[in-house]
C-alpha cells in the first residue's frame, strides 16, 4: 500500500511541477537565429598587409572588438566565437538593422595615438641626454574606461587649438591630432612587463625610432591618448623624449587590463582583414514558421509514439509515456540551465532523442514479456528482465554517446549543436527512461498491484508451462 | 503493427543467415550502383556546397515566376537565377554571391512589387566552408568508427566491432548513394543526418549483438551450424524490439518530413531512408557478417594466439 501511495505521489508531484513550470520554461529557452530570425556570419581573418601570421591573441582581440562594436549598435546579445586559427563566427538573433551591423564590422580596427593637437615646439630640444632611459612614459589615466582625459593637461596651453574639437559630439574628447597609427608599431612588439613592485606595464616597440623621438619630444609633459576606433583606452603622459624606439606605459593597470591593452596595440599594429566566408540570414516570420512547423511535427510524432507504447505494453507503457514526458521536460530544463541555444538541427536531434529514450523502455519491456512467457512469475520476470536489459541499454546508449562526443569534438557549427543536444538527450534518457521508469514499475510490481500478465500486454495463452 | 502480441520468438522464425546471401547481393549491387553514380554524376550539391546566394522568401500572397523574374530585372540582378515560386514561399538561387547592396535592392523591389510583408532568409556560402565541413564530418565518422570499434572490442570482441562498423558505413554510404542516384539535394543538414543515422545504426546493431553474446554463453559452439542457430535465434528474439524501435523513431522522423519545416526537409528524408537501411543492415547484414568472420576464424581457433572468449 505504501508503495502505491509513493507511486501516486511521485506521479502527481511531477505532473504538478511540470504543469506549473512549463509555460515559463518554453519562453526562457534561448532560440537560435534560424528559429527567431537574425543572422550568422563566418569570417576568415587575414592580415591587412599580408605575409604575417594571424596570432591567437590578435584573433581574440578582433573578436572582442567586434563584440564591443556590435554592442554599441544595440544588437541583442551577439554571440561571437573564434574557431580554428583564423575564423570568427558571429551570431546575432533578433537584430533589426542587419546592414548597419555588417558595415560596422567590416571596418578594420583602427588604432591611433593622439595628442591634443597643439604641437609645442619648444619641447623638442633639450632632453636628449637621458634618451636611453626607457621608463619614459607614465600614465596619468590608466583605466581603459572612457572617462575624461587628464583635466590638467587639456587646460594649459591648448585652449586655442581645441576650440572646435571641444564640441560635445567629438568622440575623441579633444584628442584630434593623430600622432601615431597602428602601422607605426612593430607587429607583436607590445608585451606586458612588471616593474620592481610587480605592477604590470606595457612595453611597446616602434618601427621608426626617429619618428617616435620627434613625437615624444614634442609632447613632453602632455598626455598621449590611445584610441581603438573612437574609444579611449588610456591616456599616458609623455615624461621625456624617447629615442630608443621602445617605451613603457605604466600606471594602475590590473594584469588583465594590461594584457588587453597589449593585445589591442598588437592588433592595431597588425589589423586583421575580415572576409565573409558564410552567411545566413533568416527573417523573423520565417523563423517563427519553421519553429511552429517543427514543433507541431514533434508533438504529433510524440503523441503517436505515446499511443504506440501504451498499446504495446499497457501499464508499463503508460509509465514509459510518463517518463518520456519527464524526459522532454528535463531536457528543456538542461537547455535553460546550460544556456544552450536551440536551433533547428537541435530540435531534430531532440525529437529523434525521444525515439531513443523510448527504445530503452522497449528493450526492457520486451525482455520482461519474454521472461513472463517463459513461465516466470511477474516479480521474477521483472527482476530478470530489468537486469539483463540494463546491460543492453547501456551498451547501446554508450556507443551512441561515443559517436555524439566525437561529432561534438570534431564538428563545427550545426554539427556541433546537433551533437550537444544528442548527448544531453542520451544522458537525460538514461535518468528518466532507464532509472526512473524502472523504479516506478518496481513500486507497482512490488506492491503486487500488477497481478495479471495482461497488464504487460502478455496473453495467458502465450505463457509456457515451466 | 499487429495488434496481437507475438508468441514467444516463434513468429519471427526465419533463417536469417541462409537468406543473408540475397541481402548481401542486394547491398553489394546498391553499393556498386552508388559508387558508379557518385563517380559519374556526383552529388547534387545544394547552395551550401556551391558558391552563391540562396534567397528564400515567405510571402503572404502567391507570386508567379514571371513576377519574380520582373523583380530581378528591375533590381538589375542576374537573370540566370533559378526561381521556384509557390503559394507561400519563393526561392531564388543566384549562382554568385550577392553583395549587401544587391540584397537590399532585391528586398525593396520585391516588397514594392509583390508583397510588402515578405520575410527573407538569405544564405550565402563560400564553397570552401562547406567542403571543409564535409571533410570534418568524414573525419568525425572515421574517428567515431574507431571509438566504436574500441568500445565494442572491449565489451564484446573484435568480430562484433568490425561487423558493426561495416554495417554503419554501409548505411551511411547507401543513403549517400540514394541521394546521388535520385539527384536529391545535399546540403549541410544532410551531413548531420548521416551522423545521426550512424548513431542509430550502431544502437540497433549493438542490441542484437548483445543478444548473440548472451545466447552464446548457453549454446554449444561446436559446429558452424550451432553458431548459425544462435544468430537466427538471437535475431528473431530481438525482432519485436527492432521493429518497435524503428517504428517509433521512424514516426518521429516521418512527422518531421511531412510536417516539419522546409529547411529540414532533406534532413528528414535522409533520416527516414537511413533508419530503414539501419534496421535492415543490423538484421540482415551485421549478424550474418559476424557469423562469417567467426566461422572463418574457426579453423585457426585451436591456436591460442587470436582466440577470443
Amino acid at each position: 500500500m505504501k508503495r502505491i501511495v509513493s507511486f501516486i505521489v511521485i506521479v502527481l508531484v511531477s505532473i504538478g511541477i511540470m504543469v506549473w513550470s512549463t509555460p515559463n520554461l518554453l519562453n526562457s529557452v534561448r532560440l537560435g537565429l534560424d528559429l527567431k530570425g537574425g543572422f550568422e556570419i563566418l569570417y576568415e581573418a587575414s592580415p591587412m598587409t599580408g605575409g604575417e601570421e594571424v596570432t591567437r591573441e590578435s584573433l581574440n582581440e578582433t573578436a572582442r572588438s567586434l563584440e564591443k562594436r556590435v554592442d554599441a549598435l544595440g544588437g541583442s546579445e551577439p554571440e561571437i566565437t573564434t574557431e580554428g586559427t583564423n575564423r570568427i563566427r558571429l551570431r546575432i538573433a533578433g537584430v533589426t538593422d542587419e546592414k548597419a551591423v555588417r558595415e560596422r564590422i567590416k571596418e578594420p580596427a583602427n588604432l591611433t595615438f593622439r595628442s591634443l593637437g597643439n604641437s609645442s615646439e619648444e619641447n623638442t630640444t633639450g632632453s636628449g641626454a637621458d634618451a636611453e632611459d626607457e621608463t619614459a612614459a607614465e600614465s596619468t589615466d590608466s583605466t581603459n574606461a572612457s572617462g575624461s582625459p587628464d583635466a590638467a593637461a587639456s587646460g594649459t596651453e591648448q585652449e586655442g587649438a581645441t576650440e572646435e574639437s571641444a564640441a560635445q559630439a567629438d568622440p575623441y574628447q579633444g584628442y584630434d591630432k593623430v600622432e601615431l597609427t597602428g602601422n607605426d608599431f612593430k607587429p607583436n612588439g607590445a608585451s606586458v612587463q612588471f616593474d620592481q613592485l610587480g605592477n604590470p606595464m606595457i612595453s611597446i616597440e616602434l618601427k621608426d625610432a626617429q619618428k617616435f623621438a620627434d613625437v615624444t619630444g614634442r609632447l613632453v609633459g602632455q598626455p598621449m591618448a590611445i584610441f581603438l576606433d573612437d574609444q579611449l583606452l588610456s591616456a599616458p603622459e609623455v615624461k621625456q623624449r624617447i629615442t630608443g624606439g621602445t617605451a613603457q606605459i605604466s600606471g594602475k593597470f590590473t594584469r588583465e587590463e594590461a594584457q588587453n591593452l597589449r593585445d589591442t596595440i598588437n592588433l592595431g599594429a597588425l589589423p586583421l582583414k575580415l572576409t565573409e566566408k558564410y552567411s545566413q540570414s533568416v527573417g523573423a516570420t520565417l523563423g517563427q514558421l519553421s519553429l511552429d512547423q517543427t514543433l507541431r511535427a514533434g508533438i504529433i510524432g510524440s503523441i503517436i509514439i505515446l499511443i504506440f507504447m501504451v498499446f504495446m505494453y499497457r501499464v508499463p507503457g503508460l509509465i514509459a509515456a510518463f517518463c518520456l514526458i519527464i524526459h522532454t521536460w528535463g531536457t528543456i530544463l538542461v537547455f535553460i540551465w546550460a544556456d544552450i541555444t536551440l536551433t533547428l538541427p537541435g530540435i531534430a536531434a531532440f525529437i529523434l532523442g525521444i525515439g531513443m529514450a523510448v527504445d530503452a523502455n522497449i528493450i526492457t519491456y520486451e525482455r520482461i514479456k519474454e521472461e513472463m512467457r517463459s513461465g516466470k512469475s511477474i516479480m521474477s520476470a521483472f527482476r530478470a528482465g530489468s537486469k539483463s536489459s540494463f546491460r543492453t541499454v547501456m551498451d547501446a546508449q554508450i556507443t551512441t554517446l561515443i559517436a555524439g562526443a566525437v561529432m561534438f569534438w570534431l564538428g563545427t557549427g550545426s554539427v556541433r549543436g546537433f551533437a550537444l543536444v544528442l548527448m544531453i538527450d542520451i544522458i537525460t534518457s538514461i535518468i528518466t527512461n532507464v532509472v526512473l521508469s524502472r523504479f516506478l514499475l518496481s513500486l507497482l510490481v512490488k506492491a503486487k498491484s500488477l497481478k495479471k500478465p495482461g497488464y504487460f500486454g502478455v496473453k495467458e495463452s502465450e505463457i509456457r508451462e515451466l | 503493427m499487429s495488434s496481437k502480441p507475438q508468441a514467444a520468438s516463434s513468429k519471427w522464425n526465419f533463417n536469417f543467415v541462409k537468406a543473408s546471401k540475397y541481402f548481401y547481393t542486394f547491398s553489394i549491387v546498391l553499393t556498386l550502383a552508388g559508387i558508379l553514380s557518385l563517380a559519374v554524376f556526383g552529388l547534387n550539391y545544394g547552395v551550401d556546397f556551391r558558391s552563391g546566394s540562396n534567397v528564400d522568401v515567405s510571402v503572404s500572397k502567391a507570386a508567379t515566376q514571371a513576377q519574380v523574374q520582373k523583380v530581378l530585372a528591375d533590381a538589375k540582378l542576374d537573370p540566370e537565377a533559378n526561381i521556384t515560386a509557390g503559394t507561400d514561399r519563393v526561392s531564388i538561387r543566384f549562382p554568385e554571391v550577392l553583395t549587401d547592396d544587391e540584397v537590399e535592392t532585391l528586398q525593396t523591389t520585391f516588397n514594392s512589387q509583390i508583397d510588402p510583408n515578405a520575410s527573407y532568409e538569405i544564405n550565402t556560402v563560400d564553397v570552401e566552408m562547406a567542403k571543409e565541413l564535409e571533410r570534418n564530418a568524414l573525419l568525425a565518422i572515421a574517428v567515431a568508427s574507431i571509438g566504436i570499434v574500441i568500445y565494442v572490442t572491449i565489451r564484446f570482441e573484435w568480430g562484433f566491432a568490425l561487423s558493426a562498423v561495416v554495417a554503419l558505413l554501409h548505411d551511411a554510404f547507401l543513403v549517400i548513394s540514394v541521394f546521388s542516384i535520385l539527384r536529391l539535394e545535399v546540403n549541410l543538414t544532410f551531413i548531420v543526418a548521416i551522423l545521426t543515422i550512424i548513431g542509430f545504426s550502431i544502437n540497433d546493431t549493438i542490441v542484437i549483438f548483445d543478444r548473440i553474446r548472451e545466447n552464446l554463453r548457453f549454446a554449444k559452439k561446436q559446429t558452424p551450424h550451432d553458431l548459425e542457430d544462435v544468430v537466427n535465434k538471437s535475431v528473431s528474439q530481438t525482432m519485436t524490439r527492432s521493429l518497435g524501435t524503428v517504428f517509433t523513431v521512424f514516426i518521429a522522423a516521418f512527422a518531421l518530413l511531412v510536417l516539419g519545416s522546409e529547411s529540414i526537409r532533406m534532413f528528414s528524408l535522409a533520416m527516414v531512408i537511413g533508419l530503414l537501411f539501419g534496421a535492415y543492415s543490423s538484421i540482415f547484414i551485421a549478424s550474418p557478417l559476424w557469423l562469417a568472420l567467426r566461422s572463418k576464424k574457426k579453423p585457426s581457433a585451436a591456436k591460442p594466439s587470436k582466440a577470443t572468449t
